[in-house]
């Protein structure tokens, strides 16, 4: 956000506004991800990690609050005032960074909505995606696609391969993916135009769900006996 | 009734409708054990439903009010599988004795047509065609693991009465339980196709396939089930359509039909979507498949788990393997684990407790199902995680 900011005109838009909605999120999560884990992630990484690519925890509205970056909270971003508040910018492009489906009538408000889908697409698309890549090929790629009304399946524009060393764990690649995604984003919105002729297709693959904890538990033996 | 069961009845509604209402919050992992201790609980439970029925099949259900049914032909028919599967699993004697002494029960009550009454014990005076079927599976599995003529002489009784139930369409249409058509029925098929493999009778393999063949027909092009209801003015059960998905597929294990396998698949196919989406598979399903109940039928979950583990097997499709185990997972939190209490162990129909399908229960059937599901879950873990290592260690050469 910061580097595109120098060079575009950019807002952010949060899908939550109260502590009920963070506190909904968080219960929920937490059967699914080590959410402490994840927060506090930057200092179990190598030090020339943490100088450029995880800054450890901060709060995202207070950071891009100082950078001058307009905010604006909606109760959730599917709702109707979502879509009003999103009309009335009339953005030229989108980047999703959500965890759920975002419906129609808000993919319909930018002329490009862009995602960086942590995981091999076109094959596995949809939820966990860094550990079923993990689990099902022996490669890891964040790819920048366009999203559409179906699960990860728009055209996909740019795509950056993972290095999945020993000792790694699925915190660790997606703060790797998280890296990956940044320089990817302003590859594209070098040349947006060009990017977008070059695409590749999306059509193949398969929808995902949240993985089972024993499988994951696998894919990790799998990354240790690397 | 006493106070304690009132007691007992109090608490377990209190603590499940607490937890109904806070599910998706719940923290899983950790209110979770290892299969062993699961399977182990499940399987003393069920041993418990045998003594109490002086081993003449298996009490139907624990009530929580009531306390312990009379004995129930048609599950305690199909429980016979799972007692020999427990043998080879745990190399114990005591469960073939108690499979074969069912066995010999179900003998001394077959109906002279052939048939199997339905409903428990003292209930119903008629067969069905549904109960007799589950009976056949498990006469058959006797006969193929003891070569005793006495299991094949019933079974062929039982088949002969089950051929005579269908029409021409391969409908069974005689003899139905509360005088309805039930796609599930194609249960009783695969009991037909493996008793003419069993008896190499063509006429019994060929009714069979003719059934398997209308079930076919009964799917709408969204994986759904017709006629897959228990009573009139209900939708299909988790419980139903895991009866016909298992009916088809080992119809196709026995035959080879990849139709039967494209047509499961697509119906597989539906509940990892729908599991996936919505974290939870309710107990009644229209025809679209939107929820029409709030309660979860935990008889179903296992059921489907089972099924998707098979299919795993078959097809090597991950996504299936995935649903599964956060099926049996959510069975296993539902599973009492106190040992002080009369239902250690067993498997409540419904989740929340006083859910429609079989309520205030821990029907034998919802505990067989999930130590079928453990049992093959334990296999196919093991054998996955082997090829993974398998494949690296390929990879490394």
């Amino acid at each position: 956000m910061q580097e595109l900011a120098k060079h575009h005109e950019v807002f952010a838009v949060f899908g939550k506004k109260g502590i009920w909605d963070h506190l909904d999120t968080y219960l929920r999560r937490r059967n699914e991800i080590d959410v402490h884990r994840r927060h506090t992630l930057a200092p179990l990484l190598p030090a020339s990690h943490n100088a450029h690519a995880f800054p450890g925890p901060v709060n995202t509205l207070r950071f891009l609050r100082r950078l001058g970056i307009p905010c604006y909270k909606v109760s959730h971003l599917n709702g109707a005032a979502s879509v009003d508040l999103l009309k009335r910018l009339k953005p030229d492009y989108g980047i999703a960074a959500v965890d759920h489906m975002l419906l129609p009538a808000v993919i319909d408000c930018f002329p490009t909505l862009l995602n960086a889908h942590y995981g091999n697409l076109p094959q596995v698309k949809g939820r966990d995606a860094t550990e079923w890549s993990i689990l099902l090929h022996d490669h890891l790629n964040v790819c920048l696609h366009e999203i559409v009304e179906r699960m990860d399946a728009g055209r996909i524009y740019l795509k950056e391969n993972i290095a999945v060393d020993k000792g790694d764990d699925f915190e660790i690649l997606r703060a790797k993916c998280q890296d990956a995604a940044k320089s990817l984003y302003l590859r594209f919105f070098e040349r947006p135009e060009e990017c977008k002729n070059l695409y590749e297709s999306n059509e193949d693959g398969k929808n995902y769900y949240l993985m089972n904890w024993e499988l994951k538990a696998l894919a990790q033996k799998k990354v240790e006996r690397r | 009734m006493n106070l304690g069961s009132l007691l007992d009845f109090t608490y377990l509604s209190f603590i499940d409708a607490c937890k109904h209402s806070l599910y998706p919050y719940l923290p899983k992992r950790r209110s979770i054990q290892s299969d062993r201790v699961h399977l182990e609980a499940a399987v003393s439970w069920l041993m418990k439903s045998i003594d109490k029925v002086d081993g003449n099949g298996s009490s139907k259900a624990y009530r929580i009010l009531n306390g312990w049914m009379p004995p129930y032909p048609e599950t305690s028919g199909y429980i016979i599988e799972t007692l020999l599967n427990l043998q080879d699993h745990y190399g114990d004697g005591k469960f073939f004795q108690a499979a074969s002494k069912i066995g010999d029960w179900e003998i001394s009550i077959q109906l002279e047509h052939g048939g199997f009454v339905g409903r428990e014990i003292g209930v119903l005076s008629r067969p069905v065609i549904f109960n007799t079927g589950m009976v056949l599976l498990g006469l058959n599995a006797l006969f193929d693991r003891t070569r005793e003529k006495r299991y094949l002489d019933a079974g062929i009784r039982a088949g002969q009465f089950l051929v005579e139930c269908l029409d021409e369409n391969g409908c069974f249409v005689r003899n139905l339980h509360d005088h309805l058509i039930h796609t599930y029925n194609v249960r009783a098929a695969w009991a037909l196709i493996q008793l003419g493999l069993l008896s190499g009778s063509r006429d019994f393999i060929e009714a069979g396939r003719k059934n398997v063949e209308w079930s076919l027909g009964q799917q709408l092009e969204n994986g759904y089930f017709l006629h897959n209801h228990f009573r009139k003015g209900q939708k299909a059960l988790t419980h139903s359509i895991g009866y016909v998905m298992r009916g088809i597929l080992e119809a196709y294990l026995l035959l080879g039909e990849k139709r039967y396998l494209d047509c499961l698949k697509k119906t597989a196919d539906k509940f990892v979507a729908i599991y996936g989406i919505r974290r939870r598979l309710v107990s009644e399903l229209d025809e679209n498949w939107k929820e029409v109940s709030s309660h979860l039928c935990l008889t179903g979950y296992a059921q489907i788990a089972l099924n998707l583990l098979k299919l795993f097997k078959i097809t090597k499709e991950e996504r299936y393997l995935n649903t599964a185990l956060h099926l049996i997972d959510d069975v296993k939190l539902q599973q009492p684990l106190n040992r002080r209490s009369e239902y250690f162990g067993g498997i409540k129909g419904s989740f929340p407790v006083y859910g429609r399908y079989a309520p205030l229960q821990f029907p034998n059937w919802a505990a067989k199902f999930f130590i079928d599901a453990l049992l093959l879950k334990i296999e196919v873990m093991r054998d996955y995680e082997n090829s993974l290592i398998d494949k690296l260690s390929l990879g490394r050469q």
